[in-house]
């Protein structure tokens, strides 16, 4: 049993700024949670007052059932991984991963052999077997964050927090821990609680995420229904690169306008009427040869993969990116195509409708 | 009836009669450079008793007063001895030098009760400030009469001629020159680069430093083997290891020494203990913090010559800290209790800078490795033993072997509050003196310059070769933390 | 299964009742300690009055007997040790009633008497007979942990306070002391404190009489000379230090920290027989060469430091522009540094301001004293003039605590960084 609940979760600081608006949020045994939004939206506060480092002004925390709102943060046995790993510097690896061991009561406390099979067992399973005797300032970034992250498994905790524990390693190695993240909680099987701010890190990591903005939870779910089916504009743009073209507009008999511009909507969106935002993303916008609605080539970007057009439809920037399909596809681009103007046509299952 | 009555006040008066009268006049001109002379009148003396002159509290000199005759004793001529004493017998119109015996103790003779006139010149007399003077008469048993007034030498007085300056400055001059060639030396070997220009900035400093700073520690060694003193300047000779030999064979020197380092590892243990739980008390949420910590600071603030005056007026047996304790104690004339008392004085003016220091190391420590330890179940004083204190180490060695050097050299506290006493050997430390004071009496009230420049380098080497194993000792531990 | 340290054994529920504990058991800790402490000095006193350690020896051992009680969770026990703090209280005040009431009497009886009363009242509560049986209900003792986390912090924020309340207290004794002495009438150093019979009869005398202000010439002379000769010679080197190597530069430093190390005493008696041998003795300018030494590594240091921080970048600049080694020197570095110069400018300032031993030595005429020795002479064994003391302490010493006050940070940031890097 090691499921997390926050009911009603509260956060106003002394000089009145509320951090947390009235969360509601249940975390399964064993799940993937990411919390995610943009800075300041209040995760990394909520991920606080789980762990027992921040006050809850309203509200009730349980984990594993256990009401755990008064209680102090080590009495809550739990792992956390900080955004700066914060290892004791004047301790070896091996000291500091052993730190919180050393520190119990004489009758909890492991033998020494117990604690040296404990060590032995958490290196190997992140290859920090040679590092033991080092300080941390000897340390590369990476070997850092694995040694943090060992500090807080080994003493198996149910739940472990982590606070944006890749944010300070660089693209090649965030990628690598991203998944060895994910294994390890995967083979291992304790609940994880993850705090972002990064969607790509929420979209692969996570079992569900917990979209946060201005203190107040927007959508939570598993990551692809986010995407898919995000529950307002502020979640459909914010998940997914490049961002999703979001059209504010007026929406009457099937047909959208929005200042010049104007255009059908797809079947599944006819019956909407009233002001709203129509949003389509800029991978299912429809590049066509020709026979679409004309817009203005602004810029491209090519990736090589894909290529990534800035568009304007009458006044209104729009973005459509465009897999390479085909070898065909690929030679007309070489060719020059497309030259000023390109067509283009938001008739797409995938489109959606927001209403105002 | 008449006659009985008076016989009865006779009776009553006799005791008062006989009481000795003693009258007593100090003249500063007269005598010479730091000398004040003292001149005692003493009424109706008979039989045998001693003059006891008291200086500062302490005791300076005495003459023994002998009905009979000088016989074998010799009477030495003036400024053979430290003091110049004379009798006379027809109040003052003529002086004879005193006798003094082999020890060079003095006697005053004389034959029948009568005025009876001793004249010294004390020596050792303070030019700066007042010292009082108790003049004591003695017979055989017991003290006869007393008698408390204030001296003080003068300054314009029979100097002796000022001293040749010659040497020094030929000594200055050449330091000067030879540095001044040695960076021309070091511009020429730079010529080809940009840091030659450096050394243009660097002279006057460093040329400030070696002549004001190398310069008289280097002569200050070479004094403490002459025998130089305040009064001959200039004529100092050459006298070997003579100077150190004293130094160590002193009376004092073992007890002024330990309790020269009672005083400072005591002092720096409660500036380091007291001042880090301040600064941890002023690291926790409270209201006021900034009123706190400004009001803490006061005793560094104030001038340490001030608050140490202000203390010894507290401490006064009439004083404030008296009638706080409902006490009426004078503080100072016990030895242990004179020490105890100084240094509760000198840690309530080190605290603060010590609670400053330490507050800015703690401050220092980021705040993310406590919550990692309070998440990882450690209790708080756990968190304190293990990460707090050993984070601290780093700042807090090095500011606890200032603070050992600073306590060591601290000579206000010890001379403004008790000068040393209470002084109860004479020629030696007194109770409260740290090295510091005691090289001060032994070079300015003593006036013997060579000797205290041989106390001054013994004091330097101890400290730096204490400085040397704390921090060879201090590496060490930190390697193995 | 064993290794699942998180509190396995027993059932998740259970987490509350383990780790609840009354925040009113910290405080007794607290308190225990506290009469252990306070019965100290205590016993001093009474050594010193001869008399009543009767009831500072029961504080004693109610406070002794109140930790090893807490440990052992026995309430009897705690009550007991309440008991006989409470009881020592009383005894010492009725012992101060029959002979005096002294200050410190007050103080002791105040905190034993509160403090064992509270221990007492708080042992009452139904609630902690409860706990300490350890027949506790889940529910309550979660009740308990919320009304720790309300409660304990208020609390422990008072305690805290009063801790510091009796430090700033200790620190504003003799401050209160001095200010009565400097507006009362008279000359002694009495312990009596009356607002009644305020005058400012010492301050008039100090002021219209010629020692404030010679004294004060002198120092006013000797404090601006070394700050000035201090930074002419301090800046050039500091700057050169921090931009050039040149040869000789690691020596250099190291000479200058070893001079820090030397304890005055070193100097002190060939310093007084060179400047007795050229004169300079009874002057000003002797002072102020002896004193721009002693500030000098210091000021290289501090004034080093802050150069580091000035980017090479803009010199390079300057010299791009036609600059001379010189005029950037002077039209550029110079004006960036002035806050760093003025710090280093006060505390040689203040450092020749306070100083004593040597101004003491040096200068032996008292038309030549500075303020420092000038103000020692008027305490002397023979004849203490308390009063003038006092008020003339008061117009030496304001000034200087302003300003340390205003400037506490940077200079302590100095000081420590200066040194300690050595």
């Amino acid at each position: 049993m090691s499921g997390v609940s926050f009911e009603g979760i509260r956060k106003v600081y002394d000089d009145g700024t509320v951090a947390v608006k009235g969360l509601d949020l249940t975390v399964k045994d064993g799940e993937f949670l990411v919390l995610v939004g943009p800075s300041g939206c209040g995760k990394s506060t909520t991920l606080r007052m789980l762990a027992g480092l921040e006050d809850l002004t309203e509200g009730s925390i349980k984990i594993g059932g256990a009401t755990v709102d008064h209680l102090p943060a080590r009495a809550r046995g739990l792992g956390m991984v900080f955004q700066s790993y914060a290892l004791y510097p004047h301790m070896s690896v091996q000291d500091n991963l052993t730190f919180g061991l050393r520190m119990l009561a004489k009758t909890e406390r492991p033998t020494p052999s117990e604690m040296k099979r404990m060590v032995q067992e958490t290196a190997s399973m992140l290859g920090i077997e040679d590092i033991l005797e080092k300080r941390p300032r000897d340390l590369s970034g990476g070997q850092r964050q694995r040694v943090a992250l060992g500090r807080a498994l080994i003493r198996k905790p149910k739940v472990i927090l982590m606070d944006e524990p890749l944010s300070n390693l660089d693209a090649k190695l965030r990628n690598q821990m991203r998944v060895e993240l994910r294994r390890l909680h995967d083979e291992l099987g304790f609940t994880t609680v993850y705090v972002t701010h990064d969607q790509v890190e929420a979209m692969t990591l996570a079992d569900r995420i917990a979209v946060m903005k201005d203190g107040e939870l927007q959508q939570h779910c598993p990551p692809l229904e986010a995407y898919h089916q995000p529950a307002n504009t502020f979640v459909a743009s914010f998940l997914g690169t490049p961002a999703m073209n979001l059209i504010v507009g007026q929406a009457e008999g099937g047909l959208f306008t929005s200042g010049g511009l104007s255009f059908s909507l797809p079947d599944h969106l006819s019956d909407c009427t009233g002001m709203g935002t129509f949003g389509i993303r800029p991978e299912n916008v429809k590049v066509l040869k020709s026979n679409g609605m004309e817009a203005e080539i602004r810029g491209v970007e090519r990736l090589g993969s894909e290529s990534v057009y800035h568009l304007n439809i009458a006044g209104i920037d729009i973005k459509a990116l465009w897999h390479r399909p085909s070898d065909e596809a690929w030679d007309a681009e070489k060719g020059g195509w497309p030259e000023e103007n390109m067509y283009i046509s938001f008739n797409d299952s995938s489109a959606l409708w927001f209403g105002a | 009836m008449k006659h009985i009555f008076w016989i009865i006040l006779a009776v009553f008066l006799l005791p008062l009669v006989s009481a000795q009268s003693l009258d007593v006049q100090s003249d500063s001109s007269a005598a010479g450079f730091k000398r004040v002379r003292v001149s005692v009148e003493i009424d109706s003396f008979s039989g045998n008793g001693s003059l006891e002159f008291h200086v500062s509290e302490a005791f300076h000199s005495s003459v023994i007063i002998i009905q009979g005759q000088a016989g074998e004793m010799s009477q030495p001529l003036v400024g053979e001895w430290y003091d110049d004493c004379w009798t006379s017998t027809d109040l003052g119109l003529n002086w004879t030098e005193i006798h003094r015996s082999e020890n060079g103790q003095a006697h005053a003779f004389y034959s029948t009760p009568q005025t009876l006139s001793i004249r010294c010149d004390l020596t050792g007399i303070s030019q700066s400030k007042e010292d009082n003077l108790s003049v004591r008469l003695f017979d055989e048993s017991r003290e006869l009469g007393r008698i408390n007034t204030s001296i003080i030498a003068s300054t314009a007085d029979i100097l002796p001629p000022p001293p040749d300056s010659s040497p020094v400055i030929f000594a200055i001059g050449s330091i000067a020159l030879t540095i001044i060639a040695l960076f021309g030396y070091l511009r020429w070997k730079d010529r080809k680069s940009m840091n030659r220009h450096g050394l243009a900035f660097v002279l006057p400093a460093f040329l400030a430093l070696v002549l004001l700073s190398f310069y008289p520690v280097a002569y200050g060694m070479a004094l403490s083997f002459t025998d130089a003193h305040e009064e001959s300047i200039g004529d100092e000779e050459f006298n070997g290891l003579e100077n150190y030999l004293d130094v160590f064979t002193s009376g004092g020197f073992l007890r002024v020494l330990f309790f020269t380092l009672v005083w400072t590892f005591t002092n720096v243990v409660f500036h380091v203990g007291i001042g880090g739980a301040l600064a941890m008390l002023l690291q926790q949420k409270v209201r006021g913090k900034l009123a706190y910590r400004t009001l803490l600071l006061l005793p560094w603030a104030i001038p340490s010559y001030i608050s140490v005056l202000v203390w010894k007026g507290m401490f006064h047996p009439e004083g404030l800290v008296n009638v706080l304790l409902g006490t009426e104690t004078d503080f100072f004339s016990g030895v242990t209790q004179a020490q105890t008392m100084v240094i509760l004085v000198n840690i309530w003016l080190g605290v603060p800078f010590m609670m400053m220091s330490i507050s800015g190391a703690l401050q220092s420590i980021p705040e993310d490795l406590h919550e990692a330890a309070k998440v990882e179940g450690v209790s708080d004083w756990a968190r304190l033993r293990h990460i707090t204190i050993p984070l601290l180490k780093p700042t807090v060695v090095p500011l606890a072997l200032m603070g050992f050097i600073w306590t060591f050299n601290m000579f206000n506290v010890i001379f403004l509050l008790t000068n040393g006493g209470p002084q109860l050997w004479f020629g030696e430390p007194g109770g409260t003196d740290i090295l510091i004071t005691y090289v001060y009496d032994v070079a300015f009230v003593k006036g013997e310059l060579g000797l205290a420049a041989a106390w001054s380098v013994v004091i330097f080497i101890m400290l730096m070769a204490f400085s040397w194993a704390y921090t060879k000792g201090s590496k060490a531990t930190e390697a193995v933390v | 299964m064993s290794e699942d340290l998180a509190g396995s054994e027993l059932p998740e529920m259970d987490l509350a009742r383990r780790w609840y504990i009354p925040y009113e058991m910290e405080l007794m800790r607290r308190g225990a300690i506290l009469v252990i402490l306070i019965c100290i000095p205590m016993f001093w006193v009474a050594s010193l009055r001869g008399d009543g350690w009767q009831s500072i020896a029961m504080g004693l051992a109610g406070g002794l007997l109140a930790v090893w009680a807490l440990q052992q969770k026995n309430r009897d026990l705690m009550l007991a040790s309440s008991a006989l703090i409470l009881l020592s209280g009383l005894m010492q005040a009725f012992f101060a009633l029959e002979v005096k009431v002294a200050a410190i009497d007050v103080w002791y009886s105040t905190i034993t008497v509160a403090l064992g009363g509270g221990g007492l009242w708080v042992l009452s509560s139904p609630h902690m007979s409860r706990w300490l049986s350890s027949k506790l209900e889940l529910e309550e003792a979660e009740l308990g942990l919320a009304r720790n986390h309300k409660l304990s912090p208020r609390w422990k924020a008072a305690t805290t306070h009063a801790i510091l309340l009796h430090f700033v207290i200790i620190v504003l004794v003799p401050v209160i002391w001095i200010i009565d002495v400097a507006f009362s009438p008279g000359q002694s150093a009495s312990g009596d404190l009356g607002l009644s019979d305020w005058t400012i009869t010492h301050f008039d005398a100090v002021l219209s009489g010629s020692d404030f202000w010679t004294w004060g010439l002198n120092s006013v002379i000797v404090s601006v000379g070394t700050t000035m000769v201090g930074l002419m010679l301090a800046i050039p080197a500091g700057y050169a230090f921090s931009r050039y190597k040149f040869s000789g530069h690691g020596i250099m430093m190291f000479s200058l920290l070893l001079v820090q190390m030397f304890p005055g005493i070193i100097i002190l008696v060939p310093y007084f027989m060179v400047m007795k041998t050229l004169g300079l003795l009874n002057t000003s300018l002797g002072l102020i060469l002896a004193y721009s030494v002693t500030a000098l590594p210091f000021c290289v240091w501090m004034l080093k430091g802050w150069f580091d921080t000035i980017p090479r970048e803009l010199e390079e600049a300057a010299a791009l522009d036609g600059c001379t080694t010189f005029s950037t020197f002077w039209r550029i570095i110079i004006p960036l540094s002035l806050p760093a110069i003025a710090v280093t400018a006060l505390f040689s300032f203040l450092a020749a301001w306070n100083e004593f031993l040597l101004a003491l030595v040096f200068n032996t005429d008292s038309s030549m004293y500075t303020l420092p020795v000038g103000l020692a002479s008027y305490i002397s064994e023979a004849s203490a003039r308390w009063g003038d003391f006092a008020a003339m302490s008061l117009i030496v010493s304001l000034p200087v605590v302003l300003l340390f006050i205003i400037f506490q940070k940077s200079l302590i940031q100095g000081l420590s960084s200066g040194s300690v890097k050595g």
